[in-house]
């Protein structure tokens, strides 16, 4: 990276000299920009957070007491010698990429994205910039996603076998964003139960108007035989799941798509949050970026094959 | 096809998939089945180092980033199905395909696989690829269905991660030394903090492997052991699979690895 580059990639982070502010920081800074409330993106300790709007509810549930902004996608801010705007991600609700504009020059930080429509999460824009920084968590031709509505299709049928045979179904998702796409995208085969992780979340963003299917927090209360309960994966088979017994368990992430991930779970689903490669390669064609940096997954695989596709790429390091 | 690899996938954990398949299969296809099951298999027409090559070719996937897919997936037929654009036309029946596949010769292979895969989709291109290149395997489940045993579960301490997978290498004590016995996915929600631990204390790096001191604690599940003479535990776990994170376990306390049954 030269010395005057609009961002640097630093030990903590993404950096943009001119405005003194982290992309996503790993560790404490004064300002940070946040794409989104996953905790490998909105880590604690920051002096200050700016986010959108829609993000900053789920971002204080999980960080407590910050000093955190909110700013409207597509608002533009003036932050010392850059002016920065966020633009939906359609990763989780709420996710943004951030766009940093000097002069002309403009660079995007992607955060992660989904290209795909869930219904719940802000769609993605493809926003034009000159330099791209693009995820990658599954950049490899080996990830093609399946439409989703089949995938809801195929859960809700595994949910209709399970409750016919009196057994409890617990699907594995991650209780911001995953969890709340299944809730608002299954078709109900009766009533969807919440384990407190992922009641909590909902509840937040059901209060900022997000569709979202009724739900029941799992208590001490007797659960529906004919129930859908959604749990963070580590709970799947553990001591929290013994009361619900008969039950059957299932998983939805991306990285069901490959058969030796599938051999860990009872009854696997290939759903993502994330761009799948041809995703991937399309949202990259949109910016009309000449020069991409990959970051967050097969980093080297795919610069190498950016650079084949003409452009200039890098990795974040 | 499309239906036959969907009873394959559910025949694990659903005895029903095997006789609801049989009763709802067309004649030819039910027969194709039977034989299939009880062991009659096509005899292999290609390596699954040719598969991938050939579609690869067919996908545009240039050497590197096919070694990458190979790396991420451990699965030549695997690879091979999944890197394949999606499919258009009339998918072909359990019967047309072992059809094909016998009637093929070495030479007539490629062409043979590529017309079939151009009519179906990932999991049932799977498993033509398996009975393809010899690799095809399945059991028939144990009737009446047994209760579920079980599985054992053990912790044992990380020591090396493959962060872009992400998988990890788990280890047991033996004479004050970590002697690797599993790796497993890491497929648990404190993946990014593990990912970030990760990279604050690597040890050294080989490639896209990242060794890390032996610290924290995992639970793993598996259903047995088989020796293994090329381990350096002397065994392998038989489905090893990660149940859980144990952060407040100590790495000290682990359980001991019982020295390797001498060589027979």
């Amino acid at each position: 990276m030269t010395r005057d580059a609009l961002l640097t990639f630093t030990p903590k982070g993404i950096y943009c000299p001119d405005g003194d502010f982290y992309i996503d920081p790993q560790r404490a800074v004064d300002r940070a920009l946040v794409t989104h409330g996953h905790s490998d993106h909105a880590c604690r300790g920051h002096a200050s957070y700016l986010c959108s709007h829609a993000a900053l509810p789920v971002i204080r549930h999980r960080l407590g007491r910050i000093s955190a902004e909110g700013i409207g996608y597509g608002e533009p801010r003036q932050i010392g010698g850059v002016s920065v705007s966020l633009h939906p991600a359609g990763h989780v609700p709420g996710s943004a990429q951030i766009r940093v504009e000097r002069g002309g020059e403009v660079w995007v930080v992607s955060g992660d994205y989904k290209v795909v429509a869930d219904g719940l999460s802000e769609a993605f824009a493809p926003v034009r910039c000159h330099t791209f920084i693009t995820e990658c968590t599954f950049g490899l031709p080996l990830f093609q996603w399946r439409p989703e509505a089949q995938v809801l299709g195929d859960i809700a049928d595994w949910w209709a076998k399970n409750a016919a045979q009196g057994r409890i179904s617990i699907l594995g998702a991650y209780s911001f964003g995953k969890a709340q796409r299944l809730i608002h995208g299954i078709a109900p085969q009766g009533p969807i139960y919440a384990h407190p992780a992922v009641q909590d979340v909902t509840d937040i963003l059901r209060t900022q108007g997000y569709p979202l299917t009724e739900t029941h927090r799992v208590t001490d209360a007797p659960v529906p035989r004919n129930a859908l309960v959604i749990a963070p994966p580590n709970v799947l088979n553990s001591d929290w799941a013994h009361p619900l017994t008969p039950y059957a368990t299932g998983f939805a992430s991306g990285w069901m798509a490959l058969a030796a991930r599938r051999k860990a779970v009872e009854a696997a689903f290939t759903l993502s949050d994330h761009a799948d490669w041809p995703g991937l390669n399309a949202a990259i064609r949109a910016t009309g970026a000449e020069r991409v940096f990959a970051t967050h997954g097969y980093t080297a695989a795919f610069r190498n094959w950016l650079e084949l596709q003409g452009y200039d790429a890098g990795i974040v390091e | 096809m499309i239906r036959f690899a969907a009873m394959l996938a559910a025949l694990p954990r659903d005895c029903n998939a095997l006789p609801i398949y049989l009763q709802s299969a067309p004649e030819a296809d039910r027969d194709a089945c039977l034989a299939l099951l009880s062991g009659q298999r096509p005899k292999r027409i290609a390596s699954s180092a040719s598969l991938t090559h050939w579609a690869a070719e067919i996908a545009c996937i240039p050497d590197d980033l096919l070694a990458a897919c190979l790396a991420a997936s451990g699965d030549r037929a695997e690879v091979a199905a999944l890197i394949l654009p999606a499919p258009t036309g009339t998918p072909p029946t359990l019967a047309e395909c072992l059809h094909a596949l016998t009637s093929a010769t070495k030479i007539t292979a490629h062409a043979s696989l590529v017309t079939l895969w151009q009519r179906l989709p990932p999991d049932a291109r799977l498993i033509l690829n398996r009975l393809a290149s010899g690799s095809f395997r399945a059991t028939i489940p144990a009737e009446p269905p047994a209760p579920a045993e079980n599985p054992r579960t053990i912790l044992a301490v990380m020591t090396l991660v493959s962060a872009a997978v992400p998988e990890i290498t788990v280890a047991l004590w033996h004479d004050g030394l970590p002697i690797p016995i599993a790796r497993v996915p890491l497929t648990l929600p404190e993946t990014p903090e593990i990912l970030a631990w990760t990279r604050a204390h690597a040890v050294q790096r080989f490639g896209p492997v990242t060794q890390v001191p032996p610290e924290l604690v995992f639970a793993i599940a598996y259903d047995g052991t088989k020796p293994n003479r090329r381990r350096k535990s002397g065994l392998d776990l038989i489905s090893p699979r990660l149940t859980g994170f144990r952060p407040g376990a100590s790495a000290a306390t682990l359980d001991q690895l019982a020295p390797p049954a001498p060589a027979a």
